[in-house]
């Protein structure tokens, strides 16, 4: 594959998993609390995953241990702020800290480190379409990714299908912005926000799994820091799906290019990563609404 | 941005607090009770051991200095109604630029380059929040995400820059050069690493206090957190309080990563800041927002530290036990229980 063809592979792979955790987090911000806890549930997910496909053998039990695992998570963080009226944010906090020192724990007991652990078995092999895989530039691009990248692609188009058009969907959004249309409807608001936040967490959990399988092993700080852009992407895809895939992309784009960096240009990779951050944060600092408080709602 | 739940509303402080730290306790005691061959000793390490030899104590106490500070900041920014969350890179850039600034100048007396250092810190960390308070002063934009985006990529470059164009070749540590001796925090009970850090954060949390509690602006701002729109229309300076609290957070952050720098260390290390900016949070949270109480909370946090280091030294039980109960402690910081949920429901 020559340089470009890679760069563009890897900007796809390594965005889909941030588009699948920043889908998550929409439905949470469409409910009307964010729920900040991405980052620790991608590391619950992609645990999980390792260490119940490693003792199963299973891949599926893997994942289905992962989706349980981080939607379970979520809730405690819904339900801290529902039942003992935590502050959401402070709760999803802690979640983040609580999964760092539980996986810390847990990997100990499962894996007898809390370092790497390689797990070769656990690594998703790339496809092969033959000829469309020779496509000049789109066939590595589409045609040549590994087989868990198919599967979080096809989980965002479902995630995104779900925000936009379907009644789980409406009333997500319709919780955010008038609840009470939801009650004059029927519908139990605690419940829709509950369900917002096991879906984050389910999402985080596949994308958590798709990290572990891209490098076939448990990485302590797996995510490092991708929960946290799936959040800024959130913000800068301008809450809409079409609008988050854009923004991955180019985070996509700038994490390749990071990783390229190093070999081909010289500039030191860890500074072309500052770039997103600084593009982002000039987007959250020119971000108007006219005075102070202003923005508080 | 989504209208976020109120922050300032201090959950509860004091012996309110109770009911988190019993958790955080409890979770830490069970855990080590199912993990450990030897629970007693274990118990031991854990809850008593940073008790029984006075330098471990000494350090234990040193420990909440820095992380005090941190919260001090955090808890002015939270009574205003906002959030820091650009601690991190706050007290990297304070404790990094602290450290530059007595390189560049090594030949002065000692208590003037640390003051000096200290004041290149607090300026580092108030330049960090300098850009999200501007933004909040005069557009009104959300800062929760501004500080966290700014202090991500200060983060980044100075993780470089410090790997790098500041690095100390002849070190094994990928750390800058070590300041002179005469910089280095005065050590008053060695072989402990205690220094008079403690009585700074003790008496930033009295001025605080001070200023909350009993002056005009104080005052003001309390009111301002609780009501904007209120303040706004008896015509207190509403952008004013849309700035300081930041700009002065960031300033204690950046004096938090002066300590840093200048303690044990005497040099900035990559990745130095471990956490301390989201210690601040929890601390203050813990503490209700209450500059009396930021102390107290700190030195519990020291604790938990010390005491999940001891227990994985002596027994053998993960570090990570003391993470655990420190997430517990945020979990439930801001929570309210059966007893505050039934007077509100009186209400």
């Amino acid at each position: 594959m020559t340089f470009a063809d890679t760069l563009l592979s890897d900007s796809l792979a390594i965005a889909l998993p941030i588009l699948l955790a920043a889908l998550g987090g929409l439905f949470t911000e469409a409910a009307g609390t964010l729920n900040v806890a991405l980052e620790g549930l991608i590391v619950a997910g992609a645990f999980s995953f390792a260490a119940a496909a490693e003792a199963t053998g299973s891949i599926g039990i893997g994942i289905a241990a992962a989706l349980a695992c981080s939607a379970a998570f979520a809730i405690l963080a819904a339900a801290a702020a529902d039942r003992l009226s935590a502050n959401p944010f402070v709760a999803a906090l802690a979640v983040n800290l609580l999964v760092a020192g539980a996986v810390g724990i847990a990997s100990e007991h499962v894996f007898g480190t809390k370092g790497v652990v390689p797990l070769a078995d656990l690594l998703s092999p790339r496809v092969d379409l033959g000829a469309f895989s020779r496509i000049p530039l789109l066939g590595p691009l589409l045609f040549r990714q590994r087989g868990i990248s198919y599967l979080v692609a096809g989980a965002c188009a479902a995630a995104a299908a779900s925000y936009s058009s379907t009644p789980f969907g409406l009333r997500v959004r319709a919780l955010g912005m008038r609840e009470g249309s939801l009650r004059i409807a029927g519908v139990d608001p605690r419940t829709v926000r509950y369900w917002a936040f096991a879906a984050s967490g389910a999402a985080c959990a596949l994308a958590g799994v798709a990290l572990a399988r891209s490098v076939g092993a448990w990485v302590p700080n797996i995510a490092s820091g991708r929960g946290w852009i799936a959040l800024v992407v959130v913000y800068l895809g301008r809450k809409r799906p079409a609008g988050l895939a854009l923004a991955s992309l180019a985070f996509g784009f700038l994490f390749a290019l990071s990783n390229a960096a190093q070999a081909v240009l010289s500039v030191p990779p860890e500074l072309i990563l500052v770039l997103p951050y600084v593009v982002t944060a000039a987007a959250a600092l020119l971000e108007g609404t006219g005075g102070a408080r202003g923005s508080r709602g | 941005m989504t209208p976020r739940p109120d922050p300032r509303k201090p959950a509860f402080s004091g012996l309110g607090a109770l009911p988190a730290l019993a958790a955080a306790l409890a979770a830490a005691a069970i855990y080590i009770l199912a993990a450990s061959e030897d629970p007693a000793s274990a118990f031991r390490a854990f809850f008593l051991s940073p008790f029984t030899r006075p330098v471990v104590l000494a350090n234990l106490v040193e420990l909440a200095a820095a992380p005090c500070l941190c919260a001090l900041g955090t808890a002015l920014v939270f009574r205003s109604g906002d959030f820091n969350l650009g601690g991190e890179g706050q007290a990297y850039a304070g404790g990094t630029a602290a450290v530059l600034i007595l390189l560049a100048v090594p030949s002065l007396p000692g208590p003037a380059g640390l003051a000096g250092g200290f004041l290149a810190g607090a300026a580092a960390g108030a330049a960090t929040s300098l850009p999200s308070a501007l933004s909040r002063r005069t557009r009104g934009a959300d800062v929760l995400l501004s500080t966290f985006l700014v202090s991500q990529a200060v983060v980044l470059a100075l993780d470089w820059a410090i790997a790098g164009p500041l690095r100390d070749p002849s070190s094994n540590l990928i750390a800058t050069p070590v300041v002179s001796d005469a910089y280095r925090l005065p050590r008053l009970f060695p072989p402990s690493g205690l220094s008079f850090a403690p009585l700074l954060a003790a008496a930033a949390a009295f001025c605080l206090d001070r200023f909350l509690r009993t002056s005009r602006r104080g005052l003001e701002l309390n009111l301002y957190g609780r009501n904007p729109a209120f303040a706004a229309s008896v015509g207190f300076r509403v952008r004013a309080y849309a700035f300081w609290p930041l700009l002065v957070s960031g300033a204690l952050n950046g004096a938090a990563g002066a300590l840093l720098a200048l303690g044990s260390n005497g040099r900035a290390v990559r990745g130095m800041t471990g956490g301390i900016g989201w210690n601040g949070i929890s601390i203050a949270l813990l503490a209700g927002n209450d500059p009396r109480w930021v102390l107290p909370a700190a030195l519990f946090f020291a604790w938990l530290e010390v005491g999940s280091r001891q227990v994985s030294i002596l027994a053998g039980i993960s570090a990570d036990v003391g993470t655990v109960a420190k997430a517990l402690v945020l979990l439930l910081a801001t929570a309210r229980f059966l007893g505050s949920r039934r007077r509100e429901a009186r209400k």
